[in-house]
């Protein structure tokens, strides 16, 4: 069974959005389920920070055991940092979705967009766990 | 329907299926095009496809290229062999894995829903079990490897197989690579015929296993590395309808649903002749171009 921890918000692609430790900035990666679909991470590719995205727009693609899926915005915002650590150790994903494994730390332009997104219930109820 | 079957195919029990999602099939068969206009044609395949329906499209090359992965560096290695052999054409694909010459190969797509078998990862399985099937009924005795994790700088395809991949006597005679493109998955891959994989190998032999056609044959070598050729298998090069035909039924017993023959659409190819530029483009080939 994939973890959803709670206080987290969830995207239809399997993204998640974790409160760090700036007003409106977020932790975002992928989610246990989606880590265990995906299986070993290989390769994360990821933006610069300053660069700007909207809702949806790929911000990166990651690769395992040779598929490559785009990384989905889940909301408009500016990358204020990416973790490189993925660089070296990629498997972070794998092992430590929600911590370690972090991609990028996104400012959100409007963080009332949270709302629309899906919360620990709705998230667990999509992927049917 | 499942595709017509060549002569001296023998009948058997196809793998048992979980699930037949119950998908309606098209499979086009290409001549010989540039790297760019294939990556285009794959991705428009993938893009473009109908909900309900999957492609399969068997091509060829024109010039022989050297295909990157997505997210592969180009290595020294591959500078090297570009340089010395200025008639081998150079993309790279949107899909991950690593660095292939096609050249003498019969080259597959399969472009199918994302959820169709459950994810990404549950299609390459059954891809990958439809290849096995083609391959039985070409009198050829596959598996799918238990393969290593292997990041996108390991080395080039035809080194080691990957988790999942298909080889014949441990070694690898299938080289696949998958992306997810919108709510499609596209996997394509290479089943080796007489193809040369040693230029990429340099001094990265794989382990226990020395190149073993250190001999140019009209230009070509029987095989190599941790690779293996279907000429080699069965002391022959199949034709390529029969070719066709053996992989179209083992799709078709792997993948389930109704199978027919076609064409890409004339919307596929004006995607098709849009996505061209940017696969021919030196910003996209040489996205990672550090060296390695």
């Amino acid at each position: 069974m994939s973890q959803v921890p709670e206080g987290l918000r969830y995207t239809s692609e399997h993204e998640y959005l974790k409160e760090a430790d700036q007003p409106d900035v977020f932790f975002v990666g992928i989610t246990d389920y989606a880590q265990g679909e995906l299986g070993d991470v290989v390769y994360v590719e990821l933006p610069e920070p300053g660069d700007t995205f909207a809702p949806m727009d790929p911000f990166g693609t990651i690769e395992a055991v040779k598929a490559v899926s785009d990384l989905y915005c889940p909301v408009a915002g500016e990358i204020v940092a990416v973790n490189e650590a993925l660089d070296d150790d990629p498997a972070l994903v794998n092992t430590d979705p929600y911590g370690e494994g972090w991609m990028v730390k996104l400012r959100v332009d409007d963080a009332s967009e949270l709302e629309m997104l899906m919360d620990d219930a709705a998230y667990t109820v999509l992927i049917g766990d | 329907m499942e595709p017509d079957v060549g002569a001296g195919i023998t009948e058997a029990p196809g793998p048992a299926r979980m699930m037949d999602p119950g998908l309606s099939w098209r499979i086009v068969s290409d001549g010989a095009l540039s790297g760019a206009a294939n990556m285009a044609r794959d991705h428009a395949m993938a893009a473009a496809l109908r909900p309900g329906a999957g492609t399969v499209r068997f091509y060829r090359w024109s010039p022989a290229t050297l295909s990157l992965g997505r997210n592969e560096p180009v290595t020294e290695a591959y500078r090297d062999f570009l340089r010395t052999r200025p008639d081998i054409g150079l993309v790279r694909r949107p899909t991950g894995g690593r660095a292939v010459i096609h050249d003498r190969e019969l080259t597959y797509a399969v472009a199918l829903p994302v959820r169709a078998f459950g994810g990404p990862r549950q299609a390459y399985r059954r891809v990958n079990e439809g290849l096995v099937e083609g391959l039985r009924l070409l009198g050829v005795k596959a598996v799918a490897a238990a393969g290593r994790v292997l990041p996108p700088d390991a080395g080039p395809c035809f080194l080691e197989p990957a988790e999942g991949e298909v080889v014949v006597r441990g070694r690898k005679l299938v080289g696949s690579a998958q992306v997810r493109i919108g709510g499609a998955v596209l996997q394509h891959g290479s089943v080796l015929l007489v193809a040369d994989q040693t230029p990429l190998l340099g001094g990265m032999q794989s382990c226990g296993d020395s190149a073993r056609g250190n001999g140019a044959h009209g230009g070509h070598i029987e095989a190599s590395g941790g690779a293996i050729t279907l000429t080699e298998v069965l002391g022959k090069t199949p034709a390529r309808k029969r070719l066709v035909d053996a992989f179209s039924r083992g799709f078709a017993r792997a993948l389930g649903g109704d199978w027919t023959p076609g064409a890409l659409t004339d919307a596929e190819r004006r995607l098709a002749s849009e996505l061209e530029e940017r696969y021919g483009s030196a910003q996209w080939t040489w996205r990672r171009a550090r060296q390695g």
